[in-house]
């Protein structure tokens, strides 16, 4: 068994034997170098009760070069790319050293969604409504986690605001209702209508600084 | 799943903090956080962490700094950490008896519910242990205190446990390695490994031609003569007193006589590489090389130099040269008992290759059923191979290429002769097989 055997199957002992970390990995099938992390999301945070998963990939010359991680989950956060799930981490690039294992590494994951750096983003519209307003981005990030990661979600925490999150495709988009409909009404598809709005960031302070206009020259492009 | 099963020894091995205070953290603290291995030639850097040397210097390769606490720091930091060495290598034997005891103690307590308790890879890997350790007292049948505390149970076990094996595997390697030596056939190993046979071999006293600078030699020395590339051997070793390097330079200046000692020519080759008795010349690390401005010529010049293979491409014989100089370096750092020869680190580092081929090379084991499922394949590179004989192979196969790399020889003349070629071009081959080798290596 080469090296890089034995310290994945330690690694993954290791995980098993501890409780208190909450940290899973198993297999995806046969080979030990596919591997399924998933971690809770941290308390106090939008991503509080969902189950993150992580697909793990283990290079041939681990653990000297980083394992390749990326969200299976989809997760709305500044860091994580919301189509594809890529992490933008400095320790999963040129910060890796080799004393990093799987278990500190999904620990850290899990860190990341505790602190988003929006200045150093994967996914820059995330990234713009987070700046923009980071309350509308916590709604977001929380109605994905109720619907793709199992998260309790909307429905228990946002009582007052239930009447916002009743339309899936505006919810996930992190847009206003009100919003859509009213350029839905002036004749464009609902669907046209939230790409553009999500495009151009139309959240929060920034909904009084983008003309009406501006709205339609995007969504007649 | 089976991976997972694997006896692989970590620290988890032990109870739980609470039951065993400190022995989790204890065997923890005796392994490399690179490899997660007991330290094997354990080193210091500059900032006082410790690595395995050749976990450190691959790191060190590829990022200079403390994998721990990023601190920057380079290889001529690296420094032998002898004392937890000694350590190491006691632990290894305690480790098992700790182990057995314990699984005593708990057999003890709980007579019969104990067994429940435990997954299948623990209960597994505590009956190994135990009777690793019966193994172990029995064999050692040393001091009567351990006897009496084993007493009990060793009757039983002990006579169903082959005794000496498991104890030679877990505890002594290196007498496993050499045993090695003696299975290893010999075309696993370059040319120059092939020790030759007892009587061919000349006197130690015998003059012989160095093959690389064709001086004559003792054939004794001829070995140090080498690996000092052939530079005048001044041979500081423990092994050869003061009489026979006077001997040895007395007989260099007198060497321009007759060739009264010579060796024909094939036997020149042989025994070039035979295990010395003296690594005194091996004593000093190798340099690092940069690759990237030396010539394909320069290359194979280092590679020969250390005796090692040119089998390959230029891709090959950096990683391979760079590969050796690491294990090499990193066997130093050992104390000097524990010390692999050249011979044995020839073999790590055909081990470390075949393991890098592996993934890309599929391996077969019932070769003559896999011709039968590949008969069309065959067929198929037959008529590719004939149609291309005249163009000198200028058209490999395209898609079969992957596959004819693993063919073994047994397959038709035809198709091994295109399996050749194509793995001649090939860049993921490493090592075909010996035939090969040994082909390349006379162009």
């Amino acid at each position: 068994m080469d090296a890089r055997l034995r310290r994945v199957n330690k690694e993954i002992t290791d995980c098993k034997n501890d409780k208190t970390s909450q940290i899973k990995i198993d297999l995806f099938d046969e080979s030990p170098f596919h591997l399924k992390g998933s971690f809770p999301g941290p308390e106090g945070t939008p991503y509080e009760g969902g189950l993150f998963e992580v697909d793990i990939v283990i290079p041939e010359s681990y653990p000297f070069q980083p394992v390749k991680m990326k969200f299976i989950t989809k997760v709305y956060h500044p860091n994580v790319s919301s189509a594809s799930g890529a992490i933008c981490l400095d320790i999963l690039k040129d910060a890796w050293s080799p004393v990093l294992t799987l278990k500190s590494t999904l620990i850290s994951l899990q860190s990341l969604l505790c602190s988003p750096e929006p200045n150093d983003p994967q996914d820059a519209e995330v990234a713009k409504h987070y700046m923009t307003s980071k309350a509308s981005f916590e709604d977001t990030a929380t109605y994905w986690t109720h619907i793709y990661a199992g998260g309790p979600g909307a429905k228990e925490k946002k009582d007052k605001a239930a009447g916002k999150v009743t339309d899936d495709e505006v919810a996930i988009a992190g847009l206003e209702r009100a919003h859509v409909d009213r350029f839905e009404t002036l004749g464009f598809q609902r669907g046209k209508v939230i790409d553009a709005l999500r495009r151009l960031n139309y959240r929060g302070p920034n909904v009084t600084q983008i003309s009406d206009d501006r709205v339609v020259e995007e969504l007649l492009k | 799943m089976n991976f997972l099963a694997a006896d692989v020894p970590d620290p988890t091995d032990f109870p739980p903090p609470a039951d065993a205070p400190g022995l989790r953290a204890l065997d923890r603290s005796f392994r490399c956080d690179i490899c997660g291995d007991l330290y094997d030639a354990p080193a210091t850097i500059a900032c006082g962490h410790c690595f395995c040397s050749a976990c450190i210097r691959s790191s060190l390769a590829l990022k200079q700094e403390c994998p721990s606490c990023r601190k920057t720091t380079n290889e001529a930091h690296i420094r032998p950490n002898p004392a937890l060495e000694s350590v190491i290598s006691s632990w290894k034997e305690g480790r098992s008896f700790v182990l057995g005891l314990i699984k005593r103690e708990k057999d003890r307590a709980t007579p019969s519910s104990s067994a429940d308790k435990h997954t299948a890879k623990k209960r597994k890997r505590s009956i190994d242990q135990s009777s690793s350790l019966d193994a172990f007292g029995a064999s050692v049948a040393g001091p009567s205190r351990h006897a009496h505390v084993l007493s009990p149970r060793r009757a039983d076990s002990a006579s169903t446990t082959p005794k000496p094996h498991s104890r030679t595997k877990k505890l002594v390697p290196k007498s496993n390695s050499s045993a090695d030596a003696t299975t290893i056939p010999s075309s696993d190993i370059d040319e120059g490994e092939i020790t030759p046979p007892r009587g061919a071999a000349p006197k130690e006293d015998a003059l012989v031609k160095c093959p690389l600078c064709q001086r004559r030699i003792i054939y004794r020395l001829l070995n140090a003569h080498i690996d000092n590339n052939c530079k005048d051997p001044t041979v500081p070793s423990e092994h050869n007193n003061n009489n026979n390097t006077a001997k040895s330079s007395w007989q260099k200046i007198m060497s321009g006589g007759g060739e009264t000692h010579s060796r024909n020519g094939i036997g020149q080759h042989k025994g070039k590489h035979k295990k010395r008795d003296s690594d005194s010349d091996d004593e000093h690390p190798l340099p690092l090389s940069g690759y990237t401005t030396l010539k394909d010529r320069q290359l194979k010049d280092m590679l020969t130099e250390q005796g090692l293979s040119v089998v390959g491409n230029r891709t090959i014989w950096e990683q391979r040269h760079q590969r050796w100089v690491l294990i090499f370096n990193a066997n130093l750092d050992k104390s000097l008992p524990n010390r692999k020869t050249r011979a044995e680190l020839k073999r790590d580092l055909k081990k470390w290759e075949d393991e890098r081929g592996k993934s890309k090379k599929t391996l077969v084991r019932d070769t003559h059923q896999y011709q039968i499922d590949h008969k069309d394949e065959f067929a198929r590179l037959i008529e590719q191979a004939k149609g291309t004989k005249v163009k000198q192979f200028s058209v490999k196969p395209q898609s079969e290429t992957g596959n004819s790399h693993s063919l073994p020889l047994s397959s038709p003349p035809s198709i091994a002769h295109s399996a050749h070629s194509s793995a001649q071009q090939g860049n993921d081959v490493i090592v075909v097989d010996s035939e090969e080798e040994r082909l390349s290596q006379r162009r």
